[in-house]
């Protein structure tokens, strides 16, 4: 029975499909893509998962305007918000951090433990 | 017959030496003319050539016989750049100007500065980018008889840009496909798609293997590049060095029993601190690591040793490898350097890695080397000031210099702590508990800076700020404000982030004292121009401050926060000027990516709204107390602007 329900926003068709496979290796987690900051939006309000993993560099709204567009609406701004980004040196992660992001995964990420980084990020939030 | 001379030459040049009013007469203008770096063009009044120096030649390939009475300028420009020119100039000074030499001419014949980028094109066609400044030559009655039109190749500027952010795209552009190639690689070899043969995966083996070094080699490409266009970020911290190689030692042991080669960290080593970046000293240690290993063959041992020598501290990894041939010695710190090609790319290297320790150590202030292992192989070493010796070079000279600081508190225990660690490095400091003492020390002391707490009583912080600015002997005095939560430690979760304040100016911008105050060293910082970023939601403002400033600083001009923050992410500033009252958020939603290569704040001209406005009070504070105040922070930003990131190397070797 799946109770994990996370959110995949990344324009990447491939990569989506690979964050998916990657992520079903667990039976616990489901996941839904969107190929944009727009639908991300929508499918974020109306199926409320656990947590969203964010492409920050997306044409039209790119991550860091999709957190903060999440973080307007009341309805999703609880929502811990992991990127997904090439850029990860440690001072750009604490950027990330500051603008309210729960974590940072790099890409290209080991898609054999991808659900296991996910599911720490979940932690906190589980925990608080 | 010498009195004559003499009196001649104080007529042509008054108060200056004889000989350098010589030159200054007619050696020294046919340098200039003859300089090959300058194209210098001068033009009668209808823009007719007659004068085109050696610069010019060499830069347009014609000869001077080809063009003097014969061309004028626009001769060398794109059609398509003087009509949009003419076009900007129409539009800015709401007449018609031509695009021909009109447009060329038009700011310069109304007494305007005219400086600005085009490209030039040359006999052949080719063409260049050039930053052209252009003078209206006048006669004794103040008639325009000519233009004279001074021209500097700006390619190499504009291909460096060009260079930088071609990696940055590349790196990018190739890693997204990189992504999916070696997640797909990654399921499959974990036999995520079912169990396959083992002759597939072996090959498939072989190619996840090679889409990791591919992933590598992205990475040190783009360190490098950051390295090399000083946008890397470094953040200097006390590093206790034998923690710091166990740690890196264990983030390797993966790699070491997969080639079956042991690590061996030498007892002997003891513990001291370093002042560094750990992030990137554990990248220079990863990459001496990972080298050693390659070159090591099965059960071999490789050995990591921490030592202190007198200041210094030494780490050194030695491998009974093959060694260093003698004829790559003189080149193994270059990029792509790999003595045996074939042997190290084998084992995955991308020819970089010593390259990138070299770039890391340097920036610490230290020296990497390799010597011979007894026995045969190699072993390298980083040498770094210890800790100790980092401070006391820097306290002593501090001491010598006598520095006065004024630290502006209104809370007594918190002043009295930061004072107490100001003297403890050097600095000799007031302390202002109100506003009023605060302008009375200034009037009385010079200082070498002043730190400003924006938490003094109400309404008083920001007004201090812009009074103490426009006191005229503090003209040039560094002033930092930092937030009341000052803190002993640093707090790992919270960024941190004082303001360097040039200046803090009511809206609308005096353009003026705006140039004056950029065109102090402390932005200038060097010989090269000031690269300046202006976030204004005021597109008028946007350009009359480029122009302004255009002559001495590359500005760069945006309208949003999202625009700024991608300027910011693409290029390293000098300093920026900033309107916090925006439409949408205010310019301090940026304060965390204010900072230069090494982290710390650049100096910041603010505008605000001339009434005092509680609501962007209150934001300016907001921004402040989001962002705590390590004490390690302010000491490091007085250091670096007041004594300079490098330490004196006179003082190198004194106890």
């Amino acid at each position: 029975m799946s109770s994990l329900r996370v959110l995949h926003i990344d324009d990447e068709p491939d990569i989506r499909e690979i964050v998916a496979a990657s992520l079903g290796l667990d039976p616990e987690f489901a996941v839904r893509g969107c190929d944009s900051g727009a639908d991300g939006l929508a499918a974020a309000a109306q199926w409320r998962p656990d947590l969203i993993l964010l492409d920050i560099m997306m044409p039209v709204m790119d991550g860091p305007t999709t957190l903060a567009r999440l973080r307007e609406n009341p309805q999703t701004a609880g929502i811990p918000v992991v990127f997904m980004t090439a850029r990860a040196q440690p001072r750009e992660i604490d950027h990330f951090k500051s603008l309210g992001a729960a974590g940072v995964i790099s890409k290209p990420f080991d898609p054999m433990t991808l659900a296991a980084s996910v599911r720490s990020q979940m932690q906190p939030a589980n925990a608080g | 017959m010498i009195a004559d001379d003499e009196a001649r030459a104080s007529e042509t040049a008054a108060g200056m030496p004889r000989n350098a009013a010589a030159l200054n007469t007619e050696v020294l203008q046919k340098a200039i003319l003859n300089s090959a770096d300058f194209a210098i063009i001068a033009t009668d009044a209808k823009g007719i050539i007659q004068v085109f120096n050696a610069g010019a030649e060499r830069m347009l390939g014609y000869a001077a016989s080809e063009v003097v009475n014969k061309k004028t300028p626009n001769d060398f420009h794109d059609p398509q750049e003087l009509i949009a020119r003419a076009k900007m100039l129409s539009d800015k000074f709401a007449t018609t100007v031509a695009p021909g030499l009109d447009s060329l001419t038009y700011k310069a014949s109304r007494g305007i500065a005219d400086t600005h980028e085009l490209d030039y094109i040359r006999k052949d066609g080719s063409r260049f980018p050039v930053h052209v400044t252009i003078t209206a030559l006048r006669d004794d009655q103040n008639e325009i008889i000519g233009y004279l039109k001074i021209g500097i190749d700006n390619s190499a500027q504009v291909a460096m840009h060009l260079k930088d952010e071609f990696v940055a795209t590349v790196s990018h552009e190739l890693r997204t496909p990189l992504t999916s190639i070696a997640g797909a690689l990654g399921l499959l070899t974990g036999n995520v798609a079912g169990k396959l043969p083992e002759s597939a995966m072996h090959l498939l083996t072989i190619a996840y293997a090679n889409s990791q070094r591919l992933v590598r080699l992205l990475n040190d490409i783009l360190d490098i590049e950051k390295m090399e266009s000083g946008k890397a970020v470094f953040d200097f911290k006390r590093v206790e060095v034998r923690s710091l190689v166990e740690h890196t030692i264990e983030a390797n042991r993966a790699l070491a029993q997969g080639c079956d080669v042991r690590i061996r960290f030498d007892p002997a080593s003891a513990a001291f601190d370093v002042r560094a970046d750990p992030d990137r000293l554990e990248q220079a240690i990863t990459n001496l690591l990972s080298n050693a290993i390659k070159f090591s063959s099965p059960g071999e041992e490789v050995v990591v040793a921490a030592e202190t020598r007198g200041d210094t501290v030494r780490i050194s990894v030695g491998d009974h490898g093959p060694g260093v041939p003698n004829e790559f010695k003189p080149h193994i710190f270059e990029k792509f350097a790999q003595a045996d090609g074939t042997d190290a790319r084998k084992k995955g290297g991308t020819g970089l890695g010593l390259s990138i320790v070299k770039q890391i150590v340097d920036r610490l202030d230290g020296a990497v080397g390799f010597a011979d292992a007894p026995g045969g192989g190699a072993v390298f070493h980083i040498d770094l000031p210890n800790w100790a010796r980092a401070v006391r070079l820097q306290t002593r000279f501090i001491r010598k210099a006598h520095l006065h600081i004024l630290l502006c508190e209104d809370n007594p225990e918190a002043a009295i702590v930061l004072a107490d660690r100001l003297g403890q490095e050097g600095f000799v400091t007031d302390v202002a508990l109100t506003a009023n003492e605060a302008v009375a020390r200034v009037a009385a002391t010079p200082y070498a800076a002043i730190l400003v707490d924006l938490q003094l009583p109400e309404g008083d912080d920001i007004d201090l700020i812009k009074q103490l600015r426009s006191q005229p002997q503090i003209y040039n005095t560094l002033l930092v404000v930092l937030s009341a939560d000052l803190e002993q430690t640093h707090d790992e979760g919270r960024p941190s982030t004082l303001l360097n304040i040039l200046d803090w100016l009511d809206t609308p911008i005096d353009v003026a004292r705006l140039v004056r105050v950029l065109d102090r060293p402390i932005v200038r910082n060097g010989t090269t121009r000031p690269r300046i970023l202006h976030l204004d939601s005021n597109r008028d403002a946007l350009g009359v401050v480029a122009k302004a400033l255009g002559a001495k600083a590359e500005v760069m001009s945006v309208d949003s926060i999202e625009k700024a923050r991608r300027a910011l992410a693409a290029n390293r500033f000098n300093a920026a000027v900033l309107d916090v009252a925006l439409a949408a958020g205010s310019g301090f939603d940026l304060l965390h990516e204010l900072r230069d290569s090494e982290g710390d704040a650049i100096p910041l001209v603010v505008f605000s709204p001339p009434d005092a406005n509680p609501v962007f009070a209150a934001q300016v504070r907001g921004a402040l107390i989001k962002s705590r105040t390590p004490i390690d922070n302010v000491i490091a930003i007085l250091r670096k602007r007041l004594v300079g990131s490098s330490l004196p190397s006179n003082d190198k070797d004194a106890a």
